[in-house]
């Protein structure tokens, strides 16, 4: 291949770069906020057609820097480098070669749907967010870009969000799995972001209750009287349903927030890669090199339990920073043991469970954890209130304190778990929700001990396994269990040429 | 500790009123600086690196103890850094940073300057030779 020419982004790109800098003003518009409030007070810059001038020449200047973005923004696809070309004041020229592109991620928004271009992220091992992007580039530029990738990394990567793609049979892809209607209401009954966007409702409501009457609300002195008239019995009937109907609209909002972003949701396994695309308006697509996931970490909550589900998080180098990971909301077991399979070793976990025989850490941690959090804060709490002459019922407080954190302490206790196997780490931990981490041993960076006074003088060590995507934790570990971890992945480390696995 | 020190003095200063004369509140002061000075030393003399054959070690830490290994064929970079008092001193700190690591996975302090570079240029000998 002869190296090509310098070619522009679609026009669209101007929207893009209109809109990124108006996000990384909004960011920064606490700074702003004091200089404008010193401008507006020692000046008479106040009245409202003023204002409209200001805004339109303010969105003038940011329209006029976006069409300088999207000039000064040229790309060239040679034979074994992109090259991008950037910036309006400070230029930069990016020069990232194919075979260090650890996953390409395109995306499709409605307006680009509509007009036929593809925004394009390009990750490399090391940075934090993405490489490079091209926003707004033709379909086939996109094409071409995957082609150099895969030829020199071999990276399967099929154009999917061209409007006339190629059959899955035709770029060697194959189906793992996609959901089907009822897997977006489990999505959505199991998603905890229901339980959150309850919680800051219930805080909503208690902040309207409390200011309703000050700011004469218009529906809350009827509310108030209707309330009022209500005897014991319409109120027991009362609290319950509207508690249920809140939790019910919520999930309905999760499970229609699932379908958006999981519809058409696809999982496709090529020779050496994996591959996510989904979402109804947005379309996501990403695509991620086998040869570079870190680790696996499936979650299960206890929805997730009982409907014997998981989901699994796909990540790579500098996922931890920020970087792309590659979502999968709903796996079965057989479906997690493939992706295991696929991602770290052929013959990991054969069995195909979610949970294999997990050795248990050592007992200490329990006494650790009931001191640390139970017992030191509860004696605390109590010579307060000795000071403080508290009726007696109040000592019941640092009582139940420390009867929660010991049964707390016995639930993580349990949950948490290791496994060293030849080909395969996999680490468990939790409390309502468990968080199952799998990863090769060769791809540990590096191997850390660490040890608490109360771990010496028990023998213990926490180990640290430190790979490119984050750290796994295995705390309070026999010595012994510890050495045969770390010599596990130093082994693997010493058997491969590979730096950034 | 010192810093701890300070604070509980300024916090007993102003929060009690009672009367404190100042040769009293020198003695926290005095304790926090004398125990800042035998952590150091104890820091000092629990620190330590090795270079093995594949890996580099460092152990550091005074209650709670930290070793870290990493393999040489892991390391991306090595980073040497002195700053003004480093260098008046005749001291560097030696970086070494791993894929995906941040900031570096292990970082070395107050090796003298002609070790550092001995270390880095050995560290840089082992990466060529994987490569």
């Amino acid at each position: 291949m002869t190296d090509t020419v310098w070619q522009r982004v679609s026009p669209l790109a101007i929207l893009f770069y209109l809109g990124q800098t108006m996000i990384q003003l909004g960011k920064s518009i606490w700074q702003l906020a004091v200089p404008a409030t010193a401008v507006f007070l020692t000046t008479d810059f106040v009245s409202v057609p003023q204002i409209i001038i200001a805004c339109g020449f303010a969105l003038s200047g940011l329209f006029a820097y976006a069409i300088a973005a999207y000039w000064r923004t040229r790309f060239r696809l040679d034979a074994h480098q992109l090259v991008l070309r950037t910036g309006v004041f400070r230029r930069r020229q990016l020069n990232l070669d194919y075979a260090r592109v650890q996953s390409v991620a395109a995306e499709q928004n409605l307006l680009y749907r509509l007009t036929g271009v593809v925004d394009i992220r390009l990750d490399s091992p090391g940075s934090a967010a993405e490489e490079a992007r091209l926003p707004a580039v033709a379909p086939a530029v996109a094409d071409e870009l995957r082609e150099r990738i895969r030829s020199q990394r071999k990276v399967a990567t099929p154009n999917v969000l061209c409007d006339d793609p190629p059959s899955l049979e035709s770029t060697g892809f194959s189906v793992l799995t996609t959901l089907r209607g009822y897997d977006f209401i489990r999505i959505g009954i199991a998603s905890n972001r229901a339980l959150v966007l309850l919680a800051l409702a219930g805080s909503a409501w208690g902040t309207l209750a409390s200011q309703g009457k000050k700011i004469n609300l218009p529906f809350f002195d009827p509310l108030e009287s209707w309330l009022i008239t209500l005897d014991w019995i319409q109120w027991l009937l009362l609290i319950p349903s509207a508690l249920i109907a809140i939790v019910l609209c919520f999930m309905l909002l999760s499970i229609v927030g699932a379908w958006f972003r999981f519809s058409d949701f696809k999982l496709l396994a090529g020779d050496d890669t994996l591959q996510t695309r989904a979402g109804l308006l947005t379309r996501h697509e990403q695509t991620v090199s086998l040869q570079k996931v870190q680790q696996l970490r499936m979650s299960r909550g206890l929805l997730h339990r009982w409907m014997n589900i998981a989901s699994v998080r796909i990540h790579q180098i500098g996922s931890s920073a920020g970087a792309t990971h590659l979502d999968v909301p709903l796996t079965r077991a057989s479906l997690f043991a493939e992706i295991v399979r696929r991602c770290v070793s052929p013959t990991a976990l054969r069995d195909g469970r979610y949970q294999p025989d997990y050795g248990a850490i050592s007992k200490h941690y329990l006494t650790a954890r009931w001191r640390l959090i139970g017992a030191i804060p509860a004696i605390a709490m109590a010579t307060l209130m000795m000071v403080r002459s508290a009726p007696a019922l109040a000592y019941g407080l640092p009582v139940l304190w420390l009867i929660t954190c010991i049964a707390i302490s016995y639930v993580r206790y349990r949950r948490h778990g290791y496994l060293f196997d030849d080909d395969v780490i996999a680490t468990r931990r939790g409390l309502a929700q468990t968080h199952t981490t799998v990863m090769a041993p060769n791809r540990v960076q590096a191997v850390q001990y660490k040890q608490s006074p109360f771990q010496r003088r028990r023998g213990l060590v926490t180990l640290n396994l430190i790979t490119a995507s984050g750290t796994t934790k295995l705390p309070f570990l026999e010595i012994v269990v510890a050495d045969r971890g770390a010599e596990l992945c130093l082994n693997a480390a010493a058997r491969t040429d590979l730096r950034w696995h | 500790m010192f810093a701890l020190a300070v604070g509980a003095w300024v916090i007993v200063t102003t929060q009690i009123e009672i009367f404190v004369p100042v040769w009293i509140g020198l003695i926290p002061l005095g304790l926090g600086f004398a125990m800042s000075i035998m952590h150091a030393a104890a820091s000092l003399a629990h620190m330590g690196y090795a270079l093995r054959h594949t890996e580099l070690l460092f152990r550091q830490g005074v209650w709670w103890r930290e070793l870290t290994v990493v393999p040489f064929n892991r390391i991306q970079h090595v980073e040497t850094f002195q700053g003004p008092l480093e260098r008046s001193l005749g001291l560097a700190s030696l970086s070494v940073y791993t894929a995906g690591s941040g900031g570096g996975d292990v970082q070395v302090p107050g090796l003298a300057h002609e070790d550092a570079k001995r270390i880095r240029d050995q560290l840089l000998s082992q990466l060529n030779t994987n490569e």
